[in-house]
């Protein structure tokens, strides 16, 4: 136990603590080469967030999470300027990623699961009050059917704009999840910075 | 000298994060007046105040003279805006005053936000299209020069990465990925992903070694920046805008 | 500054052997030293510890000392300056445009804004590359990269220089001239300490070379007298001249092919391809003959990787046509093209993704519709003709890259292509590796394909290619038996390779047989 630990402190102050300023750019890159390439290949869903999960991953999730804000700040510098508040939204990703693999690494099939579940609710419940209060709730995308639906049967504004986001962030977050344990498991054990889990990984590297 | 530097080649050192000043209006003031224009758009909740507003807001881009990019960017917003106003209209559960099928409150309600939408559009694009991205960032950099590093240098990764991912691309297809089927897409996701991060990764570790030798050390290093007249106008201009528009929403 | 090395011990923290083992050195101010070595011999360790970088940011067991001017080196390198140093790695670069990138070392520095203009343009306008100086970094070719490594190395006036592999990429001409700078200032009293892979440079221009063989022994060999005749460093230098080229076709192929019965494997027609801000292929049009192994040559920028994109369909011809095996090359996905050309790119880290050797070099097999199982074995066999075997479960990102590069080779060989085309393999391979693996493709090359060979070193193409083609500024300058490409002095300096060791002494060697007869 104590041995673990040891490795584990050694594997920490191995990542330099300048290493962030190099690495967030790193992160906000592959959020936006991320949504670029889902894309491009023409996959049904945004996968635009897995930077951000990556850098919580690596780097803990308050860096994380600033990863997440400035990710939707240049882009909304770049493009729409109406994507820097969603970067709200961004930032909680990074906070409940980086918490979920400084306690229990982010290698195994379960840590996605939590993560995806947790993420399906809370990043809708950030989200929806920013896209009720700029769009009316409305986004200009296939969820707008659900919401039009959900209010039509008398729900509340707020009430429907959240519903009709869970499903999608569902099944986004879920897959963002485990794309990112499938990446970080691919790897190098130098690169995974605080995605080192438990016991099983410490062996290996001794071994 | 060993050789005649042009003039116009010396402009290009502000754009360093935290170097020098670019002249002109600073980032600064333009970006206090942006945030006392959106300030003020949240606090209307009458339709015709933010329509004036609207209006006042198009004049400022007119005479900045970026009407043409600006309706290029606003375009794709008039349909979303539509949108939002028929919703509302049609299926507002607020609505309980109807003129044939459309309800008035959510009419109403669904107008509001569209023009106020539009506001907030029209003015953070106005910001963009009248400030360079590197003049932002070296502002960024004033309150804190990791912050500043940070964004210029997410400046010149990010095309980086995206010919990175080009690259990977075509390499992976020169290796024979296919791209048919929606699991052979998944899968190329993952392959080509997985080099792109890996290689920015090991990049970034390598540009920490740069920053190093190149006498980076997260020191702020820097000159005050004078504000000149123009800036006081411009920022006397945003308080005016800001207390008017107060005033009319108390009393509207 | 003096830099003396005492004993210098480093171990990488997630290695389990020493990269340094006890290394003595001294660098004088006055002096170029140069230091070589293969392939994961050391250098780059060396002076990454010389710069501070280790331990200043890369952490490990270090023992022993630097001394810097008789005073011990602390935490933070080279007292308070930064040494000017180039890393090996020039793809890597912090700005996106060649001016700040630069600058970026002066501004740092509190220079104004004259001083940084002038000292930019100073340094840029020296190395040749003045021109480049609005072009943004990912546009530039693997050569102008370098070039401008160098460029943020020099500017800063600092007394110390580290240069680690500052000409891998370069043509022999850009090579000369940096070697030559580099050997002026230290004439004007800096210590230039310079590494490489090639003995050839280093006995030219060096003032002392130092001999570097698997992180430990050190030899300080003076560079008048012939070095490379002994054992361990033989390796590092250009074959001597008496070797006999073997040929490399069959006595039935070439003649078979001299009959014009075989169609050409790749037919360029008219192939024309330009960029926006320069730069680009014009008007190529020369065809490959089935067995044989042409060598592609020419200066920094010329256009050399960008054609070869052309024969996999990564880039499409503007004006003209590529033809592979007879098939309109633009008309084919790159994945059936795939099928029958294989491509060792230039770096092997955009495309390795999978957690284990044996994996990433299978994969090739798997997307073309195998089961693991099979792939697996056939990927084994690969490994082990190449004698990789031992590394099949390793991370490949943990090896080194030199060996990542022979695992990417083994990638491209598991699918038994009809082309194979190798894009600078001497880049990051020394002389040792390239001829392991031209051997290993060249034993198992089947009969009516080819080999395409870019590189910068005429003793790579003396040794292996049948013909030579020249690109000079996009535009095909000549091609021709080796021999006779290599021995034109004409097309030698047009193309920028006048001025390599090797061809030197080939020119020198064969005027003196002239004078004999
Ligand atoms: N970041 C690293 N982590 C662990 N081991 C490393 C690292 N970098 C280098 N090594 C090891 O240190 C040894 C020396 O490597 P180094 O890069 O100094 O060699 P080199 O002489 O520069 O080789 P090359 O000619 O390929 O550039 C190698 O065995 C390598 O495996
Ligand atoms: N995508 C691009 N956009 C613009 N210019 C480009 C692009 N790719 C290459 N170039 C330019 O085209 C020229 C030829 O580049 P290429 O990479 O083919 O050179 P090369 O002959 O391989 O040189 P080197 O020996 O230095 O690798 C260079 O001047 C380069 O700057
Ligand atoms: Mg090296
Ligand atoms: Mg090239």
């Amino acid at each position: 136990m104590n041995f673990r630990k040891s490795v584990r402190k050694k594997r920490r102050l191995t990542m330099n603590k300048r290493l962030f300023v190099t690495l967030i750019p790193v992160g906000i890159g592959v959020n936006i080469v991320g949504g670029l390439l889902a894309q491009t290949l023409k996959l049904p869903i945004f996968l635009d967030s897995i930077g951000t999960m990556l850098t919580a991953v690596i780097l803990g999730p308050w860096l994380g999470a600033l990863t997440g804000l400035l990710s939707n700040l240049l882009q909304g510098l770049f493009t729409d300027p109406i994507n820097i508040p969603f970067g709200l939204v961004n930032a909680v990703i990074g906070l409940v990623v980086g918490f979920l693999a400084l306690k229990r690494g982010f290698e195994d099939y379960v840590t996605p699961l939590i993560a995806g579940l947790i993420l399906s609710v809370l990043a809708p419940i950030i989200g929806t009050p920013i896209a009720v209060y700029l769009f009316g709730g409305v986004t200009g995308g296939g969820v707008d059917l659900i919401y039009t639906v959900l209010l039509k049967a008398g729900n509340e504004i707020f009430a429907s704009a959240f519903l009709a986001r869970v499903p999608a962030n569902l099944v986004d977050k879920l897959i963002s999840a485990y794309l990112i344990m499938a990446i970080v498991r691919k790897l190098p054990v130098a690169m995974k910075g605080y995605a080192v889990p438990g016991a099983k990984r410490t062996e290996k590297i001794t071994a | 000298m060993l050789y005649q530097v042009p003039k116009e080649q010396k402009k290009l050192l502000p754009s360093f994060p935290s170097a020098c000043n670019a002249p002109g209006i600073g980032a600064g003031s333009k970006i206090l007046v942006l945030s006392l224009i959106i300030i003020s758009l949240f606090l209307m909740h009458d339709w015709r105040q933010l329509f004036i507003n609207l209006f006042v807001l198009t004049m400022l881009s007119c005479l900045c003279g970026v009407l043409r990019p600006m309706a290029g960017r606003v375009k794709h917003f008039i349909f979303l805006c539509l949108a939002i106003v028929a919703i509302h209209a049609f299926f507002n559960p607020h609505n309980d005053h109807f003129i044939y099928f459309i309800g008035l409150e959510g009419f109403h309600y669904g107008l509001k936000t569209a023009l106020r939408l539009l506001g907030i559009v029209i003015a953070g694009n106005l910001l963009l299209l009248t400030t360079e991205v590197t003049v932002l960032v070296r502002w960024f950099g004033r309150i804190n020069s990791d912050l500043g590093m940070i964004l210029g240098l997410s400046l010149s990764i990010i095309p980086v990465m995206q010919r990175q991912m080009a690259t990977t691309l075509e390499v992976q297809s020169a290796r024979g990925l296919r791209r048919d089927r929606m699991r052979d897409r998944f899968f190329a996701f993952v392959a080509v992903i997985v080099p792109v991060i890996v290689k920015s990764i090991i990049r970034a570790h390598t540009m920490a070694q740069l920053l190093y030798l190149r006498g980076y050390d997260g020191r702020v290093r820097q000159e005050r920046s004078s504000l000149i007249r123009q800036d006081w106008y411009l920022m006397g201009f945003g308080f005016f805008y800001f207390f008017m528009n107060l005033y009319f929403s108390i009393h509207l | 500054m003096t830099i003396i090395v005492n004993n210098l011990s480093f171990r990488y923290h997630d290695s389990s052997v020493k990269a340094l083992k006890g290394i003595d050195l001294e660098a004088q101010p006055g002096e170029l030293l140069f230091i070589i070595g293969g392939n994961a011999s050391g250098k780059s360790t060396l002076l990454l510890c010389m710069a501070g970088i280790i331990p200043h940011l890369v952490t490990g067991e270090l023992s022993g000392d630097i001394l810097v001017d008789h005073i011990r080196m602390g935490e933070n390198g080279i007292q308070q300056e930064r040494p000017g140093m180039a890393l090996q790695d020039s793809d890597t670069y912090l700005f996106e445009e060649v001016f700040q990138e630069i600058a970026y070392p002066l501004v740092n520095q509190g220079a104004s804004q004259e001083e940084v203009s002038d000292s930019v343009y100073a340094a840029s306008k020296s190395l040749g590359i003045s021109r480049l100086l609005h072009r943004s970094m990912s546009t530039l070719s693997g050569g102008e990269r370098q070039k401008v490594a160098i460029a943020t190395a020099l500017v800063t006036k600092s007394p110390v220089l580290l240069l680690d592999e500052p000409v891998e990429q370069l043509d022999p001409d850009a090579a000369h001239e940096v070697l030559t700078i580099l050997q002026k200032m230290a004439r004007e009293g800096k210590t230039v300490i310079v590494t490489g892979k090639q003995g050839d440079f280093a006995r030219k221009y060096a003032g002392k070379i130092v001999f570097l063989d698997n992180g430990s022994s050190v030899r300080n060999i003076s560079a008048a007298g012939n070095i490379f005749d002994d054992n361990p460093a033989r390796h590092l230098s250009a074959p001597n001249l008496k070797v006999a080229r073997e040929s490399s076709c069959g006595e039935q192929l070439l003649e078979e092919r001299d009959a014009g019965t075989l169609s050409p494997v790749v037919k360029f027609e008219k192939v024309t391809h330009l960029f926006q801000d320069g730069g680009g292929v014009e008007e190529i049009d020369f065809a490959i003959k089935p067995g044989e192994v042409i060598a592609i040559m020419g200066p920094n920028g010329a256009g050399k990787s960008t054609l070869l994109k052309h024969c996999l369909g990564l880039l499409r011809a503007q004006k003209g046509k590529t033809f592979i095996f007879g098939e309109d090359a633009s008309a084919l996905p790159s994945w059936k093209l795939a099928q029958k050309v294989g491509m060792l790119f230039q770096n092997p880290d955009d495309q390795i993704f999978n957690e284990r050797v044996d994996k990433e070099v299978a994969w090739n097999l798997k997307v073309r519709g195998m089961t693991w199982e099979q792939a697996l074995s056939e990927a084994k066999k690969v490994l082990e003709e190449l004698g990789l075997l031992d590394l099949c479960e390793k991370h490949p990102h943990e090896l080194i890259r030199s060996q990542r590069q022979l695992i990417a080779l083994a990638s491209v060989l598991v699918t038994h292509p009809d082309l194979i085309i190798l894009d600078e393999p001497s880049k990051s391979l020394d002389h040792k590796h390239v001829r392991e693996i031209m051997d290993r493709i060249l034993q198992q090359r089947p009969s009516r394909g080819a080999v395409i060979i870019v590189t910068h070193d005429p003793a790579l193409a003396w040794l292996y290619a049948d013909r030579i083609a020249l690109i000079v500024a996009g535009r095909l300058a000549g091609i021709g038996n080796t021999e006779d490409i290599l021995l034109d002095h004409v097309r030698m300096e047009k193309a920028k390779l006048s001025r390599h060791p090797f061809v030197m002494d080939l020119h020198e060697s064969n005027s003196d047989v002239q004078g004999e007869y």
